[in-house]
């Protein structure tokens, strides 16, 4: 049973209510300034915050109208096209010639869900600007759509029929289950979600100004309860604090972002889906993909999971389609881990050459970030006598000795590795990266030397990517050299595309 | 079949970047690093003048001494550290790849393989016109630090160096295509 898709077609009339939803999220969000400025002094502006909320609905009413009755999609069987027809004063027809389509994906998010409905979203292979979305049809129309692409096009272009005969070996699914989530979202991005929290606080602050947030919470309270304790224990309690509300974000974060991650594998490419409200599709082709980074950490190694972030060359110059581009893939444990990477590569990792960087590298470190900060925080305090100096003494030894060991381990931690099929650098003090790339993927390489390390024969190389770079620094420079060569010499010899 | 040979190749055997003899940059080009120098001392010398001519309270005798002194050395300073850069310059153009270095502090040596070029761009600026220099740019997608420049060509030398490379994309694109078709191949045997 075939559904024609010649006549133009609107989209699901339940889906009116989801475009409604889309439509009235985005009028509140245009006139959040002036909700709040309202909101904010409810007694002065009363009845004009109903009004507001009337103009909003009625706006949105009237938008929704027109993307649902104006919008419509038929594929032209002659001409092999898909045709969208939208707009009511500025009409606009998009044709787009079917094996141009890369890509149908049906995504879902909550609402989709509950209605059983599904929003279409095809790539093409021209630029990113093209890209069409069909808002909310059945689940019916969606996958006949898709089929019905999916089949023209198969008659069209011989490649497809030509990979069509090569036996599949079936697809696999491989599922990243909630507890795995969990165990990720407890032990991973703590730094990063920091940063977050930080700039969050610093908008809001800065909001606050404009608000007056301040006059409507009671201050003093908290204010007391500061100078009742002493510094210290303060900063511990806000450092527990700050720390269990990284935790709880990253578990939010991961799970909302991450919800139900299935890979499944197909002939050419890994075909990724997840998330809570909205479900993502993602496409990981093994001849796109540039660089991989593996990180975990001491827990992780623990609790068998680590994450993997995969970076594809990008042919969109803009950033938006390049973060699409950056795919994590999180919480694997090393068995989905190898089938991952045996996808991707289809290659051992073997005969492994590792070269480690010189001692100079702990002891750079060392003067610059354990040295210098203990000298220049005594020197400030002989002028500017701001602590007892048994205390500081203290606080010093103990800087010292923590500092130290995170140098060394960051020292001992950072190593290349060198098989003939790939470029592996080992870094980190808490999450442990590993960065791989092929040789013949390599775009460009650097190599860095300052004028006192020539004597020393240390330096550092850069390998540059179309998804990202790799680097080994303070290492050996004669080792260095050498490597350069080998691997150019890859490059220049390979006969594979980098992309 | 073509000619079949499959020696050992020891890493020592390779050709060695590190050790090939880099072709100075025209020396006419320093003159055009100078003109740049002078050009910048100037305004700044101007500035200052002005500032002084204009509002001399604005700092003291002593603070318009430091100024002085330290125009003054800093003048020095970048004529010297642009001689020293000019002359650590260097660029050459192998069989398969194109190599420049740079830098006197920090000293770096780009290579790029002539497969991974994108694009290659010829740039004169408005004294290079001058002296007939131009510069060389080469492109790869491996991100804006990665592209590689080399000022101070003769215009002559540019343009035969831009054709030279362009033609030996082309020839590398032509033998990567063919390889690559043999290489589906051999993917679907798999």
């Amino acid at each position: 049973m075939k559904f024609d898709f010649s006549i133009p077609q609107r989209q699901s009339k339940l889906g009116i209510l989801v475009l409604f939803v889309f439509t009235l999220q985005k009028t509140i969000r245009l006139s959040i300034a002036l909700i709040v400025v309202f909101a904010m002094n409810t007694d002065k502006f009363y009845g004009k915050l109903i009004w507001l909320g009337v103009a909003i609905f009625l706006i949105s009413v009237f938008i929704t109208f027109i993307k649902y009755y104006y919008f419509t999609f038929q594929i032209d069987y002659k001409s092999k096209e898909l045709i969208i027809e939208k707009g009511f004063l500025k009409k606009s027809r998009i044709s787009i010639q079917l094996h141009k389509i890369q890509q149908i994906n049906l995504n879902q998010n909550l609402l989709h869900k509950f209605f059983k409905l599904y929003e279409i979203n095809v790539d093409t292979a021209g630029s990113g600007k093209k890209e069409v979305e069909i808002k909310a049809v059945s689940s019916y129309i969606a996958n006949q759509l898709k089929e019905t692409i999916e089949r023209l096009n198969e008659t069209e272009t011989i490649n497809i029929l030509q990979e069509e005969t090569v036996p599949t070996t079936g697809s696999k699914t491989i599922k990243i289950g909630f507890f795995t989530l969990l165990k990720t979202g407890i032990t991973s991005k703590y730094v990063e979600t920091f940063g977050w929290l930080f700039l969050l606080t610093n908008t809001f602050w800065e909001n606050n100004k404009y608000i007056n947030l301040e006059e409507k919470f009671d201050t003093t309270g908290i204010q007391k309860y500061i100078n009742f304790n002493s510094v210290i224990i303060s900063v511990l309690i806000g450092l527990l604090f700050i720390f269990l509300l990284i935790i709880i974000i990253n578990l939010v974060r991961t799970i909302v972002r991450y919800f139900d991650f299935s890979i499944t594998k197909t002939k050419s490419s890994l075909l990724l889906t997840y998330g809570l409200i909205t479900t993502r599709n993602t496409i990981i082709n093994p001849i796109k993909v540039q660089l991989i980074k593996i990180s975990q950490n001491y827990f992780q190694e623990k609790l068998d999971i680590q994450n993997i972030r995969v970076e594809q060359a990008s042919s969109e110059a803009n950033s938006k389609e390049k973060k699409k581009d950056r795919i994590e893939v999180p919480g694997c444990s090393e068995v989905v881990k190898n089938q991952i990477l045996d996808f991707i590569y289809n290659k051992e990792f073997t005969n492994q050459e590792v070269y480690y960087p010189s001692i100079r590298k702990f002891w750079i470190r060392f003067l610059f970030l354990v040295v210098l900060p203990i000298i220049v925080v005594l020197s400030v305090n002989e002028f500017v006598y701001f602590l007892l100096w048994e205390k500081l003494y203290v606080l010093a030894s103990l800087f010292l000795v923590v500092g130290t060991l995170s140098c060394w381990r960051l020292y001992k931690n950072y190593k290349l590795m060198v098989t003939p099929q790939f470029i592996l650098v080992q870094s980190g003090f808490w999450d442990i990266e590993t960065a791989i790339i092929e040789p013949y993927k390599i775009q460009a390489v650097i190599t860095n030397q300052f004028f006192w390390q020539k004597r020393l024969n240390i330096g550092s190389v850069y390998l540059y990517t179309a998804g990202g770079t790799i680097s080994f620094t303070t290492g050996f420079y004669n080792q260095i050299t050498q490597l350069s060569n080998t691997w150019l010499y890859q490059i220049e010899t390979s006969s594979k595309k980098w992309m | 079949m073509k000619e079949f040979t499959n020696k050992e190749i020891s890493i020592s055997d390779l050709p060695q970047f590190e050790s090939v003899q880099l072709q100075p940059i025209h020396p006419a080009y320093y003159k055009v690093i100078l003109i740049n120098i002078g050009i910048i001392f100037t305004l700044l010398g101007i500035g200052l003048f002005a500032l002084s001519y204009f509002n001399e309270e604005i700092f003291s005798n002593r603070i318009w001494l430091l100024i002085g002194a330290s125009y003054t050395v800093l003048f020095i300073l970048s004529f010297l550290f642009s001689s020293l850069n000019f002359k650590f310059r260097g660029f050459v153009f192998r069989e398969h790849d194109a190599i420049y270095k740079s830098g006197v502090i920090s000293q770096t040596t780009t290579i790029i393989p002539y497969k991974r070029i994108q694009h290659v761009a010829l740039h004169q600026g408005l004294f290079s016109r001058y002296f007939k220099l131009a510069s060389l740019e080469l492109f790869t997608a491996g991100g804006s630090s990665t592209d590689l420049e080399i000022n101070g060509l003769t215009l002559e030398d540019a343009q035969r160096y831009k054709i030279w490379i362009i033609q030996k994309i082309d020839t590398l694109i032509e033998e990567s295509e063919e390889d690559s078709s043999i290489q589906i191949d051999v993917q679907n045997e798999i």
